[in-house]
């Protein structure tokens, strides 16, 4: 083995090979809205998407990066939210500035949450995150005075152009989206993915060769909690208010189902699970009701026959049929 | 004083009256002792006489219930494990402990990274640690197997491997628990060759836990042995052969 080949192996990271597959969608992203600009049920399904791509990559930095799987994230979501409506309507802050809050206030709630949970692991850890989320939920449903009960806070509203052309704000949406995913991918790819990774691997070997174990999983929480507090904050930018449902075990679920049916051992899995549920969601709720049927049917297929996702599916099917034509590399 | 100082610093290693118990069941019973640098010291007794524990409270994956670890003068007891590796402690396991999914390289490379506080975790500088990664993968002779998933490796590399990891951590102390259990002789005679190559040439202090008595006393220059939780001889090997107790111990476990 040369030298060079050594050094190739040992710089190559785990998102890297898929910023090429992201760099497409985003085009295509801004591609569609541009073609669908003046339909606004597209531009609406197209916000949605932006928005649960955020969350579901928050979500899986810590299920596929760091192995802690976490039912609390709808709590968090609700937070991000919360925080963004209120801001809004009740302090009339201007939205850059609630945008901005909401973030640092759930990573800093994340970070409660994770220093109380991060001290059982496995399926103690996804319970207590459970009760938190829970938690969350309850204080938002019964504190009407500050939240509005089931009412909700109603009246987010944007001003200027923004406010004006679903087109505009929609764009600046994705710009958002994309900057926070290839800051994620950038995490991954760092010595602090590197540590998330060991970790996940072995984490008793990794507490020996030096790693502050409880410490990263902390940090990667707070990351976590932050992008989804911006997700939380989207959307209700999004749909002009926030509701008690964005906080509920339900919305927990959603970027699971995302991760694990896109796959959690790449960046994109998530992301593609994030289009696909969206897309059961508006094409089959054409036709039934019980939507959630089909996606419970979907998600279990995909564990039991392609565990690894519909991602890892795809490339195994793509490095079949190119194998056979001699094209060994492709990504 | 003065006396007294000196005698600690020759010391890199003093165990005092270390005490561990399980629900009650004492496992480590008010044991001290003390490692020279540069040595070799084995550290052996029938099954359940509570050597890895005894391992595993010095490099702080248990906690001891009372008593004192010290490390080149500085008090290390019941600190988190990965404090007590950045002092200069490393370790390898009874059963084999790599991080499987990952290849050799990005084992070694691993603790290349992390046994040493990180200044920006965010940054990615991999290259430069490339030149050490080889020095240790062609040590424990792995260079050639560099690119593999260390799950494919067969069980004698991967206790290599398992060595490998504790060695890139650059400690002044190795633990090596049992690092030839399992092995043929072959293999054995390969890891016996390896750890007098380091004590030799990076003048490492090694404490090794060993069931094999021809590889204890092929390596060792210090023999403790441990039984029921206390130690009950240490000494050279022939001074440990000789002893009475330690006779009785061993015989009355085959006999």
């Amino acid at each position: 083995m040369t030298e060079t080949r050594f050094r190739e192996h040992m710089a190559s990271g785990m998102g890297r090979s898929y910023s090429l597959w992201l760099l497409a969608l985003i085009i295509a992203a801004i591609l569609l809205t541009y073609l669908f600009h003046s339909n606004i049920f597209v531009l609406s399904l197209i916000q949605e998407l932006a928005v649960m791509i955020l969350f579901a990559t928050a979500y899986n930095l810590m299920l596929g990066f760091s192995g802690l799987l976490s039912f609390g994230h709808g709590g968090l979501f609700g937070i991000g939210a919360y925080t963004l409506a209120l801001l809004m309507v009740k302090v009339k802050l201007s939205a850059l500035w609630a945008l901005m809050a909401a973030p640092l206030l759930t990573s800093i709630a994340a970070w409660g949450m994770g220093w109380l949970c991060l001290r059982l692991t496995g399926v103690y850890f996804a319970f207590l995150t459970l009760a938190f989320s829970q938690l969350i939920w309850a204080v938002i449903w019964k504190w009407r005075s500050l939240t509005g009960g089931d009412d909700g806070i109603i009246g987010i509203e944007l001003s200027g152009a923004i406010g004006s052309s679903a087109g505009l704000f929609l764009l600046i949406l994705i710009v958002v989206i994309v900057c926070a995913v290839l800051i994620k991918m950038l995490l991954i790819d760092s010595q602090f993915g590197f540590a998330l990774r060991l970790i996940r691997e072995n984490p008793r070997r990794a507490r020996a060769i030096g790693i502050n174990v409880r410490g990263y999983q902390l940090l990667v929480f707070c990351a976590s909690g932050f992008f989804t507090g911006i997700a939380g904050a989207l959307y209700a930018l999004h749909s002009g208010g926030a509701f008690v449902e964005y906080a509920s075990v339900a919305k927990s679920f959603e970027p699971i189902w995302c991760s694990l049916v896109g796959g959690i051992y790449t960046f994109v899995g998530p992301i593609v699970g994030a289009a696909l549920m969206l897309g059961l969601d508006h094409f089959i709720s054409r036709f039934t009701e019980s939507w959630a049927l089909f996606a419970g049917a979907v998600l279990i297929i995909v564990v039991l026959f392609a565990p690894e996702g519909i991602v890892r599916l795809a490339e195994c099917f793509y490095r079949r049929l190119f194998r056979r034509v001699g094209v060994e590399k492709w990504a | 004083m003065g006396l007294k100082r000196r005698h600690e610093a020759e010391n890199i290693l003093e165990i005092r009256k270390l005490r561990k118990t399980f629900d009650g069941v004492v496992a480590v019973n008010n044991v001290s002792l003390r490692l020279q640098p540069g040595t070799v010291t084995a550290l052996i007794g029938p099954n359940g006489a509570g050597k890895t524990t005894l391992f595993n409270v010095i490099t702080g994956h248990l906690k001891a219930d009372s008593g004192q670890v010290v490390f080149k003068g500085e008090d290390i007891t019941n600190l988190a494990p990965h404090e007590i590796c950045r002092r200069g402690i490393a370790r390898s396991f009874q059963i084999v402990n790599v991080f499987p999914r990952l290849s050799v390289s990005e084992n070694v490379l691993a603790a290349t990274l992390f046994h040493k506080k990180i200044g920006n975790p965010f940054t990615r500088n991999y290259g430069s640690e490339t030149g050490y990664v080889t020095e240790v993968l062609e040590t424990v002779g792995l260079f050639s197997q560099a690119d593999l998933a260390a799950a494919k490796l067969s069980y004698g590399d991967r206790k290599v491997l398992d060595i490998a990891i504790a060695l890139a951590c650059g400690p002044e102390l190795l633990l090596l628990d049992e690092p030839t259990a399992g092995l043929g002789p072959e293999e054995s005679r390969r890891i016996i060759e390896l750890i007098r190559n380091l004590q030799k040439k990076q003048r490492l202090t090694l404490f090794l836990v060993e069931h094999d008595m021809d590889v204890v006393f092929a390596l060792s220059e210090r023999i403790i042995v441990m039984h029921e939780g206390m130690v009950i001889a240490y000494g050279r090997p022939e001074e440990v052969r000789k002893n009475e107790r330690v006779r009785q111990v061993y015989l009355g476990e085959e006999g």
